[in-house]
């Protein structure tokens, strides 16, 4: 069964979020903000196989976030590194996108 | 149910990765195998060159900085990847096959291209293999252990076998040089002065 970390501070999404996962057979582990899934994520113990980075608001830096979470999935297995997945409620601009694959990251919207 | 609805596209990724993963441990990652100098309207036969080996993922291609002799060892392994062989089993399958002793000889007839491979060179050669894989995984951004994908597997003896877990295909780019092409006189490869008597006796 793949692992997922979903890091999600939105609750109600999540735990809808984690039910469609959990249907799909995926073993879901939720973390509520982005230092507690860097914490997961340097847990050589819990290697996670795909990371859903909820990113809602666009105050955040979420390409520096992203690119912490990523180091993190180094850290704990230079070659178990996690797939990205950046989701958003609302559609980014293209550009920002680009920067997300070319970080190596996919990217979906919910819109 | 709006609420389901507007998650399925993000769920249509999430599925996307998941088959992803499952396909990379279960078949390997996929590489791309170019051999030029291919006489026109011929399949894959010997006299061609073994002139890059690419990965392929998530639509780009990615060369592997590999040596002419780590060319034919790949190639060689990727046609046989069904089984693992020993250093042994490699040299004699290298030697006895003449896509690897004429290589590149259709360029021009000579057969300055081929490297005969010792056993005993397989293995440096296996671990140069190993570090261009690493190269290409980080370039390429893919999370894989080269050592999972060229694999050494122990015997119950002390022999080891080498075998590529990876898909690969072909593609081959025909010579262009115009006594090959079938418009000037047929896939034979004629001498131009052969060709310049035929065609006057004609």
């Amino acid at each position: 069964m793949l692992k997922i970390l979903l890091i999600d501070e939105d609750g109600e999404h999540a735990e809808q979020f984690g039910h469609e996962l959990a249907r799909r057979r995926l073993d879901v582990i939720r973390a509520i903000d982005c230092g507690e899934a860097l914490a997961r994520l340097r847990n050589r113990e819990h290697i996670c196989d795909i990371v859903i980075l909820s990113m809602t608001g666009r105050s955040r830096p979420w390409l520096e976030v992203l690119r912490d979470l990523q180091q993190a999935g180094h850290q704990a297995g230079l070659h178990e590194v996690p797939l990205f997945l950046c989701v958003s409620k609302l559609r980014l601009e293209i550009d920002f996108q680009l920067k997300i694959e070319r970080m190596g990251a996919r990217y979906a919207c919910e819109e | 149910m709006p609420a389901k609805s507007s998650l399925s596209p993000v769920l249509n990724k999430v599925d996307l990765l998941v088959a992803e993963i499952t396909n990379l441990r279960t078949a390997g990652p996929h590489f791309r195998i170019v051999h030029r100098f291919r006489m026109p309207g011929s399949a894959c036969l010997p006299g061609e060159e073994i002139v890059a080996v690419f990965l392929a993922y998530r639509g780009c291609e990615y060369q592997l900085r590999i040596s002419l002799t780590q060319r034919i060892l790949f190639d060689f392994l990727a046609h046989h990847s069904r089984l693992a062989q020993s250093a042994r089993q490699i040299e004699l399958g290298i030697r006895a096959d003449d896509f690897y002793n004429l290589h590149a000889k259709n360029a021009n007839r000579r057969t300055v291209l081929t490297r005969k491979i010792p056993r005993s060179s397989i293995k440096v050669h296996i671990r140069r293999l190993h570090q261009a894989l690493g190269l290409v995984f980080q370039e390429s951004g893919l999370s894989m252990d080269p050592g999972k994908v060229l694999i050494i597997q122990g015997t119950v003896g002390n022999e080891v076998g080498y075998r590529l877990k990876a898909t690969c295909s072909w593609i081959h780019f025909d010579l262009t040089s115009r006594d090959c092409q079938p418009v000037w006189g047929g896939n034979g490869r004629i001498p131009l002065r052969r060709a310049a008597q035929n065609s006057a006796q004609e």
